[in-house]
């Protein structure tokens, strides 16, 4: 296609995202995919396994960033955020500011020497959900795409103090650049969108205090458990309490945290049925002594070999599901959290103590898009996911604006990919002419 | 001409550790805290040393190895980069600084009431912070068999009591934060939970000054303070330079430091000796003891602590309590509620205008320092 063919952009680099990259690509179509953290992959990235097949989730998903990365068709824009949207239909004009990553991205080999000499230490990484910390010369993680280092600029000693400059010093392959700037960058000729911004989770809005999390240190969240299981995260793959370093051999999973509940959000966050039993059953394979226990309201799940992968768990890995509501959590002299709650089964007030505490927090929408629905003029529904027709799913309430994934709603990774393939194809039409 | 190829770097106009020689060391002004050396040797380079209470090039050959990032210029507590950003940061608008609330206490440990020095208040914090595991480590400061301070980790409260007690000469407490990784390889054979050297919990206990420089280098979060959850500044009138401080006991009292149990500053010099014998002496008589940069200092409280501690104003062998900071008030909340220290009540009445009686002591006792210092 010529030089002024149109092409797609697309907002978001998660699994949904790079999903919808990749199929457009492949049809031939111009793509920039926008990412606003430093490096492309989201949430998918961060888990340890995927359900119902424990498939290692790094392992599916690193192929298609560096596919992705390497994809003549795709531009990536990583550190960057959309501003401004005009035109229509067709013919969209977008201007995306660009974070300066004071690192050369085509130049940094990656070796992690600025890192290393970096004076400034024990920034907390988003990444590892907070559990790790790392220097202002910083990679999200080791085999992050694109591999290339990036300086905090809130943080940087030279950026502002004018002093230190040792990565700069340090940089065999000259690739601190401190004369990077943030910068405006017009894309003409865009013919349709992609809104692909994904989630946050419930515990970056709420303290969740009646769970005693962030008071107790064995109370933990889903996305800690999976970093702290995971094999590249900052307990490498062994599992083991925060504040003493034994190994759990009880964990209370309790679901339903912050979702379907009128003090928090009103809906379903429709995965952590299963990625509660995802993690209970990981975290056995790590230890075969482990029981676990998973407080529910009900389970939903609803797909193919869910409910055989539910009863796998209570089969083989010593789960066991007790419906219940949580009235509040405390702990002993010994930090173990001790669980009051209702057994529906029975009536009755019931106590149980564990080692750790999982808190299946409920997916709420990405902080970020009021800001960008208002730029893209698009409808949120009054949850503040973007609202589309049930119908026509990956469709917004502007012509040439689609969605998919976790910014329509939750839905798991195997939905995500269908949707984000689904929402090409119509972005595919524009471009084409269906 | 012998040519000298130039460093590779973007800084302009830097001031480096030949600066901070010649302005703050070989002016006096250096409060030998040890923060330079602390940072510089943390980060592996092979630059600079404290040699005594002096930091210096480890040789002339070292001084090549300076890479000039300037941060031991920006951090020292004497110079002036940094200090209107922690002054706005920690609320400090006059000579006491913010303060929160000011309590009496004194600990209800036996033990450390014999050893402690007023309340053996910081040493109690101390093992609270231990007992309920909420600290890795501690920076503190001990005698040895000489009765010179030394600078000391302690990593569990059976080392604590050990500590206990004021020291009147310095000790270059920033200074073994510098073998951080030592410090943290120590840390985990105890506990196991501690994966990242980053993510250790320290207590600082240090004088305004230390505390001063620590703030700085927390303001950056830098290398190797980012550990420091809690710092604890002691009230400090002047400091006494070891050698002479000794001399002139020996004058005054005719012992000698290895025969001296314990020392306290009240109205004036008070010693004990091991056989328990007391001296009096006049405080004015050790002036020329004191630390040249102690004449530079505007502190006394401690200003940029989470909890200041010191013996000033307190009656029936109770620590005055000066709390500055959120983190610093719910630490002495908890500790008076797990019952390690006992708060003094004055009459109920009476609180508003006790408290303010206080911190006007206070005030005068800064003003005091500052006068004697011009």
């Amino acid at each position: 296609m010529g030089e002024d063919s149109k092409s797609v952009l697309i907002i978001g680099a998660g699994i949904a995202g790079i999903q919808a990259a990749l199929d457009l690509g492949d049809m031939g179509i111009q793509v920039h995919l926008v990412e606003k953290q430093p490096c492309i992959g989201g949430r998918m990235a961060q888990l340890d396994k995927t359900f119902p097949t424990l498939d290692c989730s790094i392992c599916i998903l690193a192929p298609k960033l560096s596919e992705c990365y390497r994809h003549p068709n795709i531009t990536l824009h990583t550190l960057s955020e959309v501003q401004k949207v005009g035109g229509s239909v067709g013919n969209f004009t977008v201007d995306v500011l660009k974070h300066a990553r004071y690192v050369k991205e085509d130049v940094c080999t990656n070796c992690g020497d600025c890192g290393t000499i970096c004076p400034v230490r024990g920034i907390t990484n988003f990444f590892d959900a907070n559990l790790a910390t790392q220097a202002a010369a910083q990679i999200t993680f080791p085999a992050a795409v694109p591999a290339a280092y990036h300086i905090d600029p809130s943080k940087c000693l030279y950026l502002n103090y004018e002093i230190c400059g040792l990565c700069y010093q340090i940089c065999g392959a000259d690739a601190i650049d401190f004369t990077q700037k943030d910068s405006v960058l017009t894309l003409n000729n865009i013919g349709a969108l992609i809104v692909a911004t994904g989630l946050d989770l419930a515990e970056d809005i709420h303290t969740l205090n009646i769970y005693g999390y962030q008071k107790y240190d064995n109370v933990i969240a889903a996305i800690e458990l999976e970093r702290l299981i995971c094999a590249s995260g900052p307990q490498v793959g062994h599992l083991s309490r925060l504040t003493d370093g034994k190994h759990p051999k009880k964990i209370a999973f309790l679901q339903c945290i912050d979702s379907r509940s009128q003090k928090g959000q009103m809906y379903c966050s429709s995965i952590c049925c299963m990625y509660t039993t995802k993690e209970a059953m990981i975290a056995y394979e790590h230890d075969n002594e482990l029981e676990s226990y998973v407080f529910y309201i009900d389970m939903r799940a609803g797909g193919k070999g869910f409910q055989k992968f539910l009863r796998r768990g209570a089969d083989e890995y010593n789960i066991k599901y007790i419906k219940s509501k949580i009235s509040h959590i405390e702990v002993d002299e010994d930090e173990s959290p001790i669980i009051t709650y209702e057994d529906y089964d029975t009536s009755e007030i019931k106590q149980l103590k564990v080692d750790l505490a999982v808190l299946a927090t409920c997916i709420i929408p990405s902080r970020g898009i009021n800001k960008l629905a208002d730029v893209l003029g698009i409808d949120l529904n009054h949850y503040d996911f973007v609202k589309t027709n049930p119908f026509l799913p990956v469709e917004t309430s502007v012509e040439g604006i689609y969605t998919c994934g976790c910014a329509r709603e939750p839905m798991d990774i195997p939905r995500s990919v269908a949707e984000a393939s689904g929402a090409a194809a119509r972005a595919a039409e524009v471009i084409k002419g269906g | 001409m012998t040519e000298v190829k130039p460093k590779k770097t973007i800084l302009k106009d830097v001031k480096i550790f030949k600066d901070l020689e010649e302005e703050i060391i070989k002016t006096n002004k250096c409060c030998a805290c040890g923060a330079c050396v602390a940072h510089c040797n943390s980060q592996g380079f092979d630059v600079i040393k404290m040699e005594g209470y002096t930091p210096q090039f480890i040789s002339d050959a070292n001084v090549e190895n300076c890479k000039e990032c300037g941060v031991c210029y920006f951090i020292c507590p004497q110079t002036e980069p940094l200090m209107k950003q922690i002054n706005d940061g920690y609320r400090i608008k006059d000579e006491i600084g913010y303060i929160q609330d000011v309590i009496a206490a004194k600990t209800t440990d036996e033990k450390i009431r014999e050893l402690g020095q007023d309340g053996g208040l910081v040493t109690t914090l101390l093992m609270y912070l231990f007992d309920k595991n909420k600290i890795d480590a501690a920076v503190v400061s001990e005698y040895d068999e000489n009765l010179q301070p030394i600078p000391k980790i302690i990593y569990d409260k059976e080392d604590l009591l050990k500590s206990s007690g004021t020291r009147y000469s310095i000790s270059s407490n920033i200074l073994p934060l510098k073998d951080l990784y030592t410090i943290a390889e120590e840390i985990v054979e105890k506990h196991h939970q501690i994966y990242d050297i980053n993510q250790i919990r320290m207590v600082f206990v240090g004088t305004p000054c230390q505390c001063r420089a620590v703030r700085k280098m927390q303001l950056l979060n830098i290398s190797p303070t980012h550990v420091i959850k809690y710092v604890f500044g002691l009230f400090c009138m002047e400091n006494f330079d070891y050698e002479k401080l000794f001399q002139l006991v020996k004058k005054e009292t005719n012992e000698d430091p290895t025969n001296i149990a314990k020392m306290n500053i009240k109205k004036n010099f008070f010693i004990t000796n091991k056989e328990n014998k007391v001296y009096e002496v006049e405080l004015k008589k050790f002036d020329n003891a004191v630390r040249d940069h102690c004449h530079e200092c505007d502190e006394f409280t401690s200003r940029f602590a989470d909890i200041s501690f010191g013996g000033s104003g307190a009656v029936q062998r109770n620590s005055m309590v000066v709390i500055r900071t959120e983190k610093g008030e719910e630490l002495i909340r908890d500790v008076i509620i797990a019952g390690y220290i006992n708060k003094f009540t004055p009459k109920k009445s009476t609180i508003a205008e006790w408290k303010s009686n206080k911190i006007n002591l206070f005030r005068r006792m800064t003003t005091t320092k500052i006068n004697k210092s011009k």
